[in-house]
């Protein structure tokens, strides 16, 4: 039997075109699951794994779960997780962020969201902070469960890494040329752009509107562009985090 | 060879004169205009300056023109004399002589050109403010008084302007036209340019209406506050586009960055020039128009 590719993502980290590209490859046979859906289900003891044995049973080939992670994992509902995916085979692959660029795009999502923060203000959330340790705690122990993880910055873009993620799996890489399909993301600047806008709008029609005409002038050519930032901004996030971080373990 | 300058000033309606001409070649034509567009104007004026290094380019397009049977030439931008304001400049349009005589040395170069200028103002203060508020709309990120701080305002009058053209062309080839007229509505501020400038009316005249607004109070802090992330023409031109169209003086206040002590002080100043070239504006017209109503 084809054995079974679990994908697994981070959530809040520009991995969504690539899990679309995946989705949407006609040699792969995908389920995707909201991690709500799993959490109900393995909270009402149905089985995740029937779930994944429904999709082996169709008979496609490469059969490959995709499961978005929640900003952090309930350790319990951890635990359940690991036990539901043991009991099918499968290559479990596992698409991360560095910490920093998971603060910074969750800035972002504040940001589209309407959030006027700046990314200095966003960081001095202890909240937050705490939410990313957490979340950088869980990653880390899925690394250990993962047969592989897969870092979302590749060195030769999104192609690249859409191609490295195939090949983690098992499935074969489809015709060249291929587009990744979606939409770029707005660079970092396009972003500054939106949160100095989003100071001046006074309705929820107004704040759409502001979004979509960001997001369509200030498109990003590459994932690179998208998260582009000043070397002392980063150094910037990395120390904010690693403060916490220590805070955190004393306390 | 009837030829007509139509020189500006900037913020005075020139767009919906040019957009008129650009788009009814086939009426205009019919009467007899050749009309030069804006869009080839960019390259032979510039900002005065390319009818100065170049002349013999505007000066072959005038004869190219003068060729094509027609029996008056219209030629119109307002960049012709240069830029409104240059700081550390005194006056208006400080470079009016120097580039009208540019334009008349072409004229006089291309064998049966009769130039005629027709030239356009509108209260100080009023154009002032409007001119700073394109100079953000184009992407700078300067407040008024920034702005403002580099001019001497005592310094700042139509009357130099309109002398330069006079001493240039002579007083009878200089129709003064006043911006007031809009408040007419587009197609009789048409029409006035139309007489004005001695024109054969076309059959029709007549335009979809110009929606050209200002940014709202809102929308200039919106665009002084990204202006300075914008970085190519491009972006600058969609952002401008936006800002017009979502947050502007049609649907809420009005920007009126130019402090209410300067605009009193400019009207002052401006009141008595600005009442003799709308005198001079009504003459154009025959005196058939009160400009002011």
């Amino acid at each position: 039997m084809t054995s079974t590719g679990f994908l697994l993502w981070q959530p809040s980290v520009p991995t969504e075109r690539i899990v679309r590209a995946l989705r949407d490859a006609d040699h792969l046979t995908s389920d995707t699951v909201r991690f709500d859906q799993l959490a109900e289900w393995i909270s009402t003891r149905r089985s995740w794994h029937v779930r994944i044995r429904t999709v082996l049973r169709a008979g496609r080939p490469r059969p490959v779960a995709f499961i978005a992670l929640p900003d952090h994992l309930d350790r319990d509902l951890e635990e359940r997780l690991h036990g539901q995916l043991d009991e099918v085979p499968g290559q479990r692959l596992l698409l991360r962020a560095r910490p920093e660029l998971a603060a910074q795009w969750l800035h972002r999502r504040h940001v589209l969201g309407g959030g006027t923060r700046d990314l200095d203000d966003y960081l001095a959330d202890g909240a937050l902070l705490a939410s990313l340790r957490r979340s950088a705690e869980t990653l880390d122990r899925l690394t250990t469960w993962c047969d592989a993880v897969v870092d979302v910055e590749h060195p030769d873009g999104e192609s690249a890494l859409f191609l490295e993620v195939l090949r983690r799996l098992g499935a074969p890489e489809p015709q060249a040329p291929f587009k990744l399909p979606g939409e770029l993301p707005m660079s970092t600047r396009g972003v500054e752009i939106l949160r100095r806008l989003n100071g001046y709008v006074e309705s929820a029609a107004e704040r759409e509107l502001v979004r979509a005409f960001c997001q369509r002038t200030f498109r990003s050519a590459t994932l690179a562009e998208a998260t582009a930032m000043p070397d002392e901004q980063w150094a910037q996030l990395e120390t904010a985090l690693s403060r916490h971080a220590a805070d955190g373990h004393a306390s | 060879m009837r030829t007509v300058l139509h020189l500006g000033a900037h913020k005075t309606g020139t767009s919906l004169i040019q957009k008129y001409f650009r788009d009814n070649p086939r009426l205009t034509a019919e009467v007899g205009i050749a009309y030069v567009p804006r869009g080839d104007m960019n390259h032979l004026v510039r900002w005065g300056t390319e009818a100065e290094k170049h002349p013999e380019r505007l000066r072959d397009r005038l004869t190219n023109e003068a060729a094509r049977a027609a029996e008056v030439i219209l030629v119109s931008h307002e960049n012709a004399l240069g830029r409104p304001v240059v700081a550390g400049r005194d006056g208006l349009y400080p470079k009016a002589l120097r580039f009208a005589r540019a334009l008349l040395a072409i004229c006089e170069q291309t064998p049966d050109l009769d130039p005629h200028i027709v030239y356009y103002v509108r209260p100080l203060e009023e154009f002032l403010e409007s001119y700073f508020l394109q100079t953000v709309h184009q992407g700078r990120t300067h407040s008024f008084a920034e702005w403002f701080a580099r001019f001497d305002p005592a310094s700042l009058a139509w009357g130099p302007v309109i002398a330069a053209l006079d001493e240039t062309f002579g007083a009878d080839r200089v129709s003064v036209g006043d911006f007031r007229e809009i408040k007419q509505g587009q197609h009789q501020f048409l029409r006035n340019f139309i007489r004005r400038a001695g024109l054969p009316e076309p059959p029709e005249v007549a335009y979809i209406p110009i929606r050209n607004p200002s940014v709202s109070d809102r929308g200039l802090r919106m665009a002084l506050d990204i202006n300075p992330l914008l970085k190519d023409p491009k972006e600058r031109k969609a952002v401008r586009g936006f800002l017009q169209r979502n947050f502007n003086n049609r649907r809420e206040t009005r920007a009126r960055p130019m402090p209410e002590s300067v605009r009193e002080q400019l009207r002052r100043s401006d009141e008595p020039d600005y009442q003799r070239l709308a005198a001079r504006a009504r003459v154009s017209l025959g005196g058939a128009v009160d400009s002011s109503a």
